[in-house]
């Protein structure tokens, strides 16, 4: 359909045409099925989120702009909780790590890893201040954060909490 | 931000064993890169390995080495040149570990170890076949039957093989391989590999076809299409069986004598995006940059499936919870559900 009349169509129409037409613009880096099967939240390098409702011809719910960090590494956006009932990502900002409900996309937890601090056994207390490259639950529920400087920060998932850092 | 730098890798090869599966030796040829062809003869207790790369300022070398010594973990330099004529296709005349011929899509030169190990290079003399681009050569005996004749079986991407004697490189017949079978499409027969048995000539296209002729081009014995360019083809050493490569990364199995054809491996063409698991059907989903969605049993390794997407590249993919549907992500933004039992596309979102 070609917008050429002004007129016809209406700034907020088009607004509403443009979210329902198209879900993505970029190349898709993340698709994830809700644990029922019912939704279809994908990704893209742009940083948007979109859900889509699988039982209805795959017409997008919810489309939420710039939430993910912009990928460059190609490496795969969205990790999923072992149940499907959580997503994490990295954003808005390489430094942080959000984790959001899978049927609505609400977000549920959001760690600022540029800010982490955690006691070792030798009682030393180390800041984790770098940017994120990619994040993945664990079957258990921990929450892996891969680094820019190769390193892994565990987060307990529930909590936000720092566990390890892993050089 | 540092400068990049095109880094200078050199090339290295590696001599293996076939029987036990072993690296024999492994050498880094100095100043080489980009190799990409190279042929190995033996006679009697003495073995050379040519191969053709590039040096740094993107020139061709031609490089031999000799391998007699191999079993004991080192090859020996033995000579090298430079040439400005790209070279696709070098192979050792057959039973003479010192000559051997290469092509390119316009040059054949003819090559000599001299016994101070210089190299020298002729090239074929003027023909009426220079404007036309050589795909692949073989060396067999000229059809004319007289067997004391080396002959130079040359295929061009016009559907024409070349018959030039190699001792008085002189063109002496031309088969035009278009003009003796039906024509499938309007687009010139290109002819893109070529290996020659006793009794046959067995001849892969670009658009597929590995076809059986009889040694004198006259008849087609067996036609088998495959899905993609034939790259290589490869006689046993019994010559009752044809190995098949094809553009797709499939490798097949074509026994002459019983005429069966046999798939015995195929493979992604570059590098793999994602992939997802079926635990319960023992299935897995691979997507990758070769524009491929490939289904795979994981138990036997064998590829189930194949969608092959032209214009789009496939980045990611994921089954639905239930494992009957699979979702794939493209590149250009695209999403596409298709249906397993079914093949087909149930959706495409934009």
């Amino acid at each position: 359909m070609k917008l050429s009349n002004e007129k016809q169509f209406p700034n907020q129409i088009r607004f509403c045409l443009f979210f329902f037409d198209r879900h993505h613009q970029g190349s898709i880096n993340g698709l994830v099925y809700s644990s029922n099967g019912f939704y279809l939240i994908s990704s893209d390098e742009n940083g948007d989120l979109c859900l889509s409702d699988a039982e209805n011809k795959y017409k997008s719910l919810k489309i939420l702009q710039n939430v993910l960090v912009r990928n460059e590494n190609s490496s795969l956006a969205l990790s999923t909780s072992s149940d499907r009932k959580y997503i994490v990502y990295i954003g808005p900002t390489e430094y942080l790590v959000t984790i959001i409900e899978t049927n609505t996309l609400n977000q549920t937890l959001r760690i600022d890893i540029s800010s982490c601090t955690y006691v070792t056994d030798e009682q030393q207390t180390v800041t984790s201040a770098e940017a994120a490259l990619f994040a993945r639950f664990t079957p258990s529920r921990f929450l892996l954060v891969a680094t820019k400087t190769f390193r892994l920060l565990k987060f307990d998932s529930y909590s936000g909490k720092l566990l390890n850092i892993v050089r | 931000m540092s400068k990049k730098t095109r880094v200078f890798i050199l090339a290295i090869i590696r001599l293996w064993k076939f029987e036990t599966r072993r690296c024999l030796c492994a050498t880094r040829v100095s100043n080489i890169q980009n190799l990409h062809s190279l042929d190995f003869a033996v006679e009697k207790s003495s073995s050379s390995i040519v191969l053709v790369g590039q040096d740094e300022h993107s020139r061709t070398v031609v490089c031999v080495y000799n391998t007699s010594n191999a079993l004991k973990g080192s090859i020996e330099f033995l000579s090298r040149a430079t040439t400005d004529v790209l070279i696709t296709h070098i192979r050792f005349v057959p039973g003479d570990i010192t000559r051997f011929l290469s092509i390119g899509t316009d040059n054949i030169q003819f090559w000599r170890i001299k016994s101070d190990n210089d190299l020298q290079s002729i090239n074929l003399a003027e023909n009426d076949f220079r404007q036309v681009e050589y795909t692949d050569f073989q060396f067999d005996y000229s059809s004319k039957k007289k067997s004391s004749e080396l002959a130079i079986y040359l295929t061009t991407k016009t559907g024409q093989i070349l018959e030039i004697l190699y001792d008085e490189r002189r063109l002496i017949r031309v088969h035009n391989l278009a003009d003796k079978i039906k024509p499938i499409q309007d687009s010139a027969l290109a002819i893109s590999t070529l290996t020659c048995t006793k009794h046959f000539s067995i001849i892969g296209t670009d658009d597929g076809y590995v076809r059986v002729w009889s040694n004198d081009f006259s008849q087609v014995h067996i036609e088998a299409k495959y899905e993609q360019t034939i790259m290589k083809l490869i006689s046993s050493y019994d010559q009752t069986r044809i190995l098949i490569l094809t553009a797709s990364g499939s490798l097949n199995l074509l026994n002459l004598v019983t005429k069966q054809h046999r798939n015995l491996f195929r493979s992604h063409m570059k590098s793999i995006t994602d992939v997802d698991y079926d635990d319960s059907k023992k299935q897995m989903i691979s997507v990758g940059q070769d524009g491929t969605i490939r289904l795979w049993c994981f138990r036997t390794g064998k590829q189930l499936a194949e969608f092959i997407s032209e214009k789009e590249t496939p980045l990611v993919v994921t089954y639905t919870p239930s494992r009957e549907i699979f979702a794939c992500g493209f590149h250009n933004g695209t999403i596409k559900i298709f249906d397993l039992k079914t093949s087909r596309i149930l959706n495409e979102t934009k």
